[in-house]
């Protein structure tokens, strides 16, 4: 304890952030994950080694969805800091604040740690080796020290010679096979912690590189394969809600005075709402049921089901009254669009990444996509040709499954309404789901059909022993730990050209077909 | 024996040996938030939960129950509630056995909304038929603030020859109840068309030409 950090670097650390994801974080994490490495006091470790180290622990926090940025940031400043405050960066400032990361990702590194922190303990703790006839051993298995007994109590007969030779050779034996197994563990630990420190290491220099030489020229530089290959590795949590911002961009030119403007009306309205307790809006009576889809009641309960394990967005959470601004502004400036589900989920992302009324502005605008204004309007015309394009892909790439699918009449909107109304942030979890927005960004609509077909062809070979019902309930409900590494790796295999056609062509031709009639062409792929 | 070629009525997956397990298609409709999800999962899993996410186009659930000692496999949509994605979720309608017809009682305007669910689901339903195994559910009937009298709601469904339920999807009251009347109507219906397709296939193979059987 002793060991700890000074406060104010923490705090320091956490103006860096974004306020949304430090507070994200902090709600996230739960007091089972505060412990093990985190209590362990820093040992002389040498300079390398400590980094490395908590770029592990942060490492874990991957899978907590938002913390990741905050873990992020916090490493950059430490990086700086290093230079700065010498004596201060061997301490692991991060556990201040309990942000320790759940480890579901990576079940066997909690073993480690555990390990480690036994061995810590152990070493700390040790006490003075008890007799001079041990000292020559160099080395002791930290887990045995307290537990050997070398001479029986005084109460007890004394032990001979032949019993005392033999137990000092089971001991050494035991030493030797326990240093053996140590020594391994070290050499994994220390491969993992190179690999982590790699991986921390890139994010920080990406980080600089989006901030320094990408945000700056960003016309210029946007669309330079550098820049798009640096993008697909997934932006760094500290720029990700500015370049999600640049990259959707603001068409409609949206004000933050203007949204302040709907966000009053939003209030005048729910005001006179709850005083009537009517939905016969004074305003805009006619358009009736898009009245009674922007209502407060509507926005309300669906903000209730919008993360619910996250407890912000719930009512008395921190976040709830921001996404009931957000949505309600939109309803106002939106009539024709007005609330519909899932919304909430993609304004959420939004918020947790965004201060405000940015959230607002890339909001408007992310829904003024084709794509989105498609779903979101239920243009069920529309959504079909989407599904018709997003088949045509999916036999391209994907045969077996294809197939399989269709030997079972199984059509894509079962689990492609979710995924692409809530660009995936419902049914991935957090953080991934965030990746996917990166690339989205950078990509357009497209990317979010290529998601789809990634996590097909990441499941594939289950898929295919699967029968209709249970694709069904696969599908709508995604395992938990899926990792982003397997899942980018699927998406990036999935090629989107149908002999030499791409996206855009294909969806544009199943428009076209579509306005010569259905006499000639059927939008469906035929095989 | 020829192969089934002329199949008007059988829905999609019915199984054609009696013997065996039948799966039926049931789907459960209603406004936003009237609490399918939680009927639902209060009947398959027993459990109930404040905080669903709400459900976007379909999520299903399987349950497996005996009907007069027969093994059922009962296959439940859950769809979304919001008005606007009628169009959308009445895709899901095909092949339904079953319909479950949900508001709450403690939201007139979710019982209002009823006449429209279920047109629409008479309308769009494959195959189409005016008698179509279906319950009501008016739900929450643990709350104290309620807005449809029990009357009123029963007096709709006696009009329409509805099975009525009055239910807790919170404390479990008459959820099973509900599910096993509408599962035991779709059985008997099911039974129905399972038998005019035999004697319907039986008559009409003598004159069916023998034309190609697959497409």
């Amino acid at each position: 304890p002793a060991a700890l950090p000074p406060a104010p670097l923490g705090f320091t650390d956490v103006n860096l952030n974004s306020r949304n994801t430090y507070e994200v974080s902090r709600r996230r994490s739960t007091p089972e994950h505060l412990p093990h490495g985190g209590t362990a006091p820093a040992e002389p470790a040498p300079p390398p080694q400590e980094p490395a180290e908590r770029a592990r622990h942060r490492a874990g926090i991957a899978g907590a969805g938002s913390s990741f940025a905050e873990f992020f940031t916090r490493n950059f400043f430490t990086k700086r800091t290093k230079e700065l405050k010498p004596a201060v960066q061997s301490a692991p400032g991060w556990k201040l604040f309990g942000k320790v990361p759940p480890r579901e990702n990576l079940p066997k590194d909690s073993k480690i740690i555990q390990q480690e922190y036994e061995a810590r303990t152990g070493r700390m703790y040790k006490p003075p080796p008890p007799s001079a006839r041990r000292k020559n051993i160099e080395f002791e298995p930290l887990s045995t020290t307290a537990l050997i007994l070398e001479d029986r109590p005084a109460n007890l007969p004394a032990k001979s010679v032949e019993e005392a030779l033999r137990h000092r050779q089971e001991y050494d034996e035991m030493v030797a096979e326990a240093k053996k197994r140590e020594i391994k563990e070290a050499h994994k630990r220390k491969k993992i912690m190179r690999e982590r420190f790699k991986q921390e290491e890139n994010i920080a220099s990406a980080m600089v590189i989006w901030v320094n030489e990408i945000l700056p020229n960003w016309e210029g530089m946007r669309a330079t394969r550098r820049v798009r290959e640096l993008w697909w590795q997934g932006l760094p949590p500290s720029v990700r809600g500015k370049v999600w911002s640049l990259a959707v961009g603001n068409e409609l030119n949206i004000t933050p005075e203007l949204y302040e403007i709907f966000l009053s009306r939003a209030k005048e309205r729910w005001k006179s709402f709850s005083e009537t307790n009517s939905e016969n809006d004074t305003e805009d009576a006619g358009a009736s049921v898009a009245d009674r889809e922007a209502s407060l009641e509507l926005i309300k309960l669906d903000i209730s089901r919008t993360f619910p394990s996250l407890y912000i967005f719930q009512k008395g959470g921190p976040y709830h009254d921001l996404l009931h601004s957000v949505l309600g502004a939109y309803t106002c400036y939106r009539p024709d669009v007005g609330y519909v589900q899932g919304m909430s989920f993609i304004a959420a992302v939004l918020i947790l990444n965004l201060e405000e009324a940015d959230a607002f502005i890339a909001f408007a605008n992310l829904l003024n996509k084709p794509c989105q204004l498609a779903f979101f309007r239920v243009d069920h015309s529309m959504m079909l040709k989407y599904f018709a394009a997003f088949e045509v892909f999916f036999e391209e790439n994907l045969p077996k499954l294809f197939l399989h699918f269709k030997s079972y009449s199984l059509t894509p909107d079962i689990y492609l309404i979710d995924w692409i109304f809530t660009l995936y942030s419902k049914s991935l979890p957090l953080d991934l789901a965030c990746r996917v927005w990166d690339v989205f960004c950078r990509d357009g609509e497209e990317f979010l059909f290529r998601t789809g077909l990634g996590i097909l062809r990441l499941y594939e070979d289950i898929l295919l022993q699967m029968d209709f019902i249970h694709i069904a309930q696969f599908l709508t409900k995604l395992p938990e730990d899926i990792t982003s590494e397997k899942l980018f790796s699927c998406i990036a295999a999935i090629q989107m050209q149908n002999s030499n056609k791409k996206w855009a062509q294909v969806f544009a031709s199943l428009m076209k077909d579509n306005k010569e009639g259905d006499k000639n062409h059927s939008p469906a792929p035929k095989s | 024996i020829p192969t089934a070629r002329w199949v008007p009525l059988a829905p999609q997956g019915l199984s054609m040996d009696a013997s065996k397990k039948v799966d039926l298609k049931i789907i459960i409709i209603g406004a936003l938030g009237v609490g399918k999800t939680s009927l639902l999962h209060q009947y398959v899993h027993k459990t109930f939960y404040e905080d669903y996410r709400t459900t976007l186009g379909a999520s299903i659930l399987t349950k497996v129950l005996a009907v007069d000692s027969s093994p059922l496999k009962l296959q439940i949509w859950d769809t979304g509630g919001q008005e606007r994605f009628r169009s959308m979720v009445s895709t899901f309608y095909k092949g339904s056995d079953g319909c479950m017809l949900a508001f709450d009682v403690t939201d007139r305007e979710s019982f209002e909304a009823l006449d429209n669910w279920r047109d629409d689901f008479l309308e769009k339903v494959i195959p189409r038929e005016q008698d179509f195994p279906m319950v009501v559910l008016g739900n929450k009937i643990d709350l104290s603030d309620r807005q449809v009298p029990e009357a009123t709601a029963s007096a709709w469904c006696k009009e329409k020859d509805i099975p009525y339920f009055e239910v807790s999807a919170k404390n479990n009251i008459n959820v099973a109840e509900a599910f096993e009347t509408l599962a035991k109507q779709a059985l008997s219906r099911y039974k129905g068309i399972f038998e005019s397709y035999l004697t319907d296939s039986i008559k009409l193979t003598p004159n069916d030409k023998p034309k190609q059987s697959c497409c």
